[in-house]
């Protein structure tokens, strides 16, 4: 068997690299498997950070991958019939494995910060620049739907004239929005994957998302945390339309909720 | 000698984590192949039947006069030849089934899952639609008996009794089969308060086939239980027969078959046609245009005052506030029937939710394995949470006071004028939304004290 086991160790590296290629390539057998399209205004944020982190975590992957094989191989047991001999370390290699990865990490906690701030600190807030925006919707998850409640003209949550529709969420274009999100059971993780958003939904709290659309189309709600057994189908539509859509949407969708009237032949 | 008995003991068990590693190992490997999915018989309803037929006797099991294994076997047998089996489903012909059921969307619906570009899969479409979304609560069969139907309160429909709540077709207190907009409505908005989801992203085709399936369940179910009363009244019937010593519905391979068979589908007309409606299924009522000023502050005033009279007489179950906490020990159609001759003496709350008057046995497991689960009291609904079951526009809840809620309860009044009920409709819709208790002034007795 001997240096067949270090080719073994080869194959991590190989595969490893392999797979994130066929992943990225469009066409191959990985077909999709990678970012879904982003729509959002701070989406490329948070994909250009999740590829620098796969950038440099991936160099750090192959290096590690290539070393355990050189290694393997060098000093098959076969090959090297002289025992191995033992050494109490190197004090100044120890401080230099323990320092560098600590200045990565402290690199990349200050480097993201202003990603952080602009999406979970920083919220929106209305054109004089002082009063918060209200709440476009709130969302509430439960297993296994989203249920959710459009403020209305009055712009609180709650009130009469609110509108109230499941799994379909219409937001207007270019628009910065704000959500409100919350559970009415167990927990959930509200995922837009085309907005780059992903908040978990803790039962008794309510929170808020905020991002800007760039374009229209439908898109999915998924749940991003095992919630119980429909887990899988906790699917809502996303409808990013044009502002004119959107509200020529509302409003039938108003109308249709203040319903007065039923004609045998109508089919809703 | 202790310890040489936990090594023992360490060492099967070690054993047996070995031994189930392999089994583990081998069914990923081969595949664990199941028997072909079945229609139960409805044995819960065997059971009701022949429970109710006579009273005296405590447990079901003791009822005097029990279907024998060949007539349920027989109940069975019919049963398939009429309506196939769950992977192929089938329509009786000669009653008009296929004017408004498609036997095509049938099988889209029914069924093992496959996918699109599955081998197996010829329609093009997903198949097996009724297994992957719904079986799991309401059962292969439809008796609302699913793996996870235990854990959901309320508890998922049971098709076969061929009564649904939610629908805009019942009409001066007559209930009415569901249209297929009812069911579409359904599945689109889910059934809020319960645990009875949307299924908006499904593609319209697959929720026409679901539609389509639902029905086809329930019809069947409908039939199953016409077939159980005539196998039960055959069964107590003392004379004996010498042409059909097992007294079987259909004697098939016999010369009576086709008589038989013509005895049945005489059973299965009266079910088909309040589906059928001449043909084109059911379809709504209509609900004209509420009056001008319907939810206005005056009209609410009125619809407050409706609440609490008899006319109207709604405090007496949804309570004095609105929270749902008055009249709270009734039980709905389903729950009796499992209850049989105990509903007259079911009725009556005991403490922390228990129900009084209901005999242990109805707890029991081998019970709970046909479908007959444990009891539970229908709850008028908290009218201030603004949560509507059948939907929150106004022609909905209008439809709940005029129509009625079939299987529950909640009657079909008749009584009030449209003006009156649309009063209670804006009272209704508008009771989230105002305070439980109402300010009041300080009672004034006359020449003690007044303010004035």
């Amino acid at each position: 068997m001997g240096r067949f086991w270090s080719l073994l160790f080869l194959l991590v590296p190989v595969l490893g690299v392999a797979v994130f290629v066929f992943a990225v390539v469009p066409g191959g057998v990985f077909d999709n498997h990678w970012l879904p399209e982003d729509i959002s205004q701070h989406g490329k944020v948070i994909d250009d950070l999740f590829m620098f982190i796969l950038y440099l975590t991936g160099v750090i992957f192959i290096v590690t991958g290539a070393l355990l094989f050189w290694f393997c191989w060098k000093y098959d047991a076969e090959k090297n019939p002289e025992p191995v001999k033992f050494t109490h370390g190197s004090h100044t290699l120890e401080i230099v494995w323990s320092i560098l990865p600590a200045a990565t990490l402290l690199f990349i906690a200050v480097f993201q910060m202003d990603a952080w701030a602009e999406n979970k600190m920083a919220y929106p807030t209305k054109e004089d620049g002082q009063t918060k925006k209200p709440p476009l919707a709130l969302v509430t998850g439960r297993q296994f739907e989203w249920r959710i409640t459009y403020a209305g003209a009055d712009e609180v949550i709650g009130t009469e004239d609110d509108l109230h529709v499941v799994n379909d969420l219409h937001l207007p274009v270019n628009d910065k929005v704000v959500l409100r999100i919350q559970s009415m059971d167990v927990l959930h993780s509200f995922f837009l994957p085309n907005l780059r958003i992903k908040q978990d939904l803790v039962p008794g709290m309510q929170q808020h998302v905020w991002f800007q659309t760039k374009k229209t189309g439908t898109y999915d709600i998924v749940c991003a945390e095992l919630c119980g057994w429909g887990h899988y189908k906790m699917r809502g539509r996303l409808i990013v339309e044009s502002e004119d859509d959107f509200n020529e949407w509302y409003a039938s969708a108003l109308q249709e909720q203040n319903r007065t009237s039923l004609n045998a032949e109508s089919d809703d | 000698m202790k310890l040489q008995l936990s090594t023992e003991i360490t060492g099967l068990r070690n054993n047996g984590v070995f031994a189930s590693l392999l089994v583990t190992c081998l069914f990923t490997l081969i595949g664990c192949d199941s028997n072909p999915a079945s229609f139960q018989v409805n044995e819960a309803y065997i059971r009701a039947v022949e429970y109710k037929a006579d009273v005296t006797k405590p447990l079901m099991r003791e009822a005097e006069t029990q279907l024998s294994t060949a007539q349920i076997q027989n109940v069975s047998e019919i049963m398939e030849g009429l309506f196939g089996t769950p992977d192929e489903p089938n329509l009786p012909g000669g009653v008009g089934l296929e004017d408004f059921l498609s036997l095509r969307k049938l099988k889209i619906a029914a069924g093992p899952v496959t996918y699109t570009g599955e081998a197996g899969n010829t329609s093009g479409l997903e198949s097996g639609l009724y297994r992957r979304h719904c079986a799991h609560c309401h059962g292969v069969s439809g008796d609302g008996h699913g793996p996870t139907a235990q854990f959901l309160n309320p508890y998922p429909r049971d098709y076969r009794m061929g009564q649904f709540k939610f629908k805009l077709t019942d009409a001066d207190g007559a209930y009415k089969k569901p249209s297929k907009a009812d069911f579409h409505r359904t599945l689109m908005q889910g059934i809020a308060g319960t645990s009875m989801p949307s299924f908006r992203v499904l593609p319209e085709p697959e929720r026409e086939a679901l539609v389509d399936y639902v029905i086809y369940l329930s019809i069947r179910g409908q039939t199953e239980r016409a077939l159980i009363e005539a196998a039960y009244f055959n069964a107590s019937d003392k004379q004996e027969d010498q042409g059909n010593p097992q007294k079987l519905l259909v004697n098939f391979g016999e010369a009576s078959q086709d008589q038989d068979l013509e005895f049945v589908k005489e059973l299965l007309v009266p079910v088909v046609l309040p589906w059928a409606n001449g043909g084109q299924g059911t379809v709504q009522r209509t609900i004209e245009e509420a009056p001008v000023g319907w939810d206005s502050p005056e009209s609410i005033e009125l619809g407050r005052k409706l609440f609490y009279q008899s006319k109207a007489n709604c405090y007496s179950c949804h309570g004095r506030t609105g929270i749902g906490d008055g009249q709270n020990n009734l039980f709905d159609n389903w729950t009796l029937e499992h209850l049989g001759n105990a509903q007259g003496e079911a009725a009556g709350s005991g403490e922390d939710g228990e129900i009084a008057g209901i005999p242990e046995y109805f707890y029991n497991s081998e019970l709970a394995q046909i479908g007959v689960v444990k009891p539970r009291n229908v709850k008028p609904r908290n009218l201030r949470l603004g949560n509507y079951r059948g939907g929150r526009r106004p022609i909905d809840i209008y439809q709940r006071i005029t129509g009625g809620i079939e299987g529950t309860p909640m009657p079909a009044n008749t009584k009030l004028t449209q003006a009156e009920a649309w009063s209670l409709v804006a009272y209704v819709l508008n009771l989230p939304y105002e305070p439980a208790s109402r300010p009041k002034t300080a009672p004034v007795f006359q020449g003690v004290g007044s303010n004035k």
